[in-house]
């Protein structure tokens, strides 16, 4: 007989911890973003642990818009 | 006059006068984050819609959560809500309206989730997903996870690791990865 539930996988281990609340990004904080030099559809915000995260907006009325929502 | 019911194949009639976005390209309804640092999305324009040739006009959305549309999403991945994006996964999200303006959020499966739909074992394809014929399609989201896994309604849509992108859209792209 199959088993129902089959051993876990590290995706599965980490889905776990992301629903427990832990390895999220959530500690840290947005400092700046700023428009990409060469896409002014692209903006890039800086966090206060040196790391990047980037959006692709869908035009540049959303990208400036973003920007002035910070 | 011909109508829509003259159009025998049930695909093409949908494609013609069925739920689809209808905003001309002069007038997008530009999904985006709502502002910075948030988990939530926006619209800064109307979504015109077509249902059975009818149309149909929701204004703009501020401040969106993602609303999961649970038969919809049982047919992609047999959850009636969201799952988390491991890290290192890209996952699409389609966000469509119903007749009555009502807005939804489809998830996509990210790429190598293995999941169970139905009983049966599969693996994510981070493939756009289908937004079943009583929604209209109106734009997409586009996240690619890095070292940390992404939450629907928890993780900020601009937050540190994640590229997303975000796109208007008219109806369902014939490509897999349109974006």
């Amino acid at each position: 007989m199959a088993k129902k539930n089959p051993a876990a996988t590290a995706e599965d281990l980490t889905l776990d911890s992301a629903l427990d609340g832990g390895d999220t990004d959530q500690a840290t904080k947005l400092v700046s973003v700023a428009v990409d030099e060469n896409d002014p559809l692209t903006t890039h915000g800086t966090f206060n642990d040196g790391t990047t995260g980037t959006v692709h907006h869908g035009s540049e009325e959303a990208a400036t818009d973003y920007i002035a929502s910070f | 006059m011909s109508d829509l019911a003259d159009i025998m194949d049930q695909p093409l009639r949908t494609l013609v006068g069925g739920a689809k976005n209808n905003n001309p390209a002069s007038a997008l309804p530009v999904l985006a984050i709502n502002a910075a640092a948030a988990a939530t999305w926006r619209t800064t324009a109307a979504i015109q819609s077509i249902f059975d040739g009818l149309h149909t006009t929701r204004v703009a959305l501020a401040a969106q959560a993602f609303a999961a549309n649970a038969v919809q999403q049982q047919r992609v991945n047999g959850q009636s809500g969201f799952i988390t994006v491991p890290a290192t996964r890209t996952c699409f999200f389609a966000f469509a309206v119903n007749a009555a303006g009502t807005p939804f959020v489809i998830q996509g499966t990210p790429t190598g989730l293995p999941f169970y739909q139905n009983g049966v074992a599969r693996i994510g394809d981070g493939f756009f997903p289908d937004v079943g014929e009583e929604l209209a399609l109106f734009g997409g989201l586009k996240v690619v996870c890095g070292v940390n896994p992404f939450i629907p309604n928890t993780t900020a849509l601009d937050a540190a690791t994640f590229t997303n992108t975000f796109r208007d859209m008219a109806m369902k792209p014939a490509a897999d990865v349109p974006f």
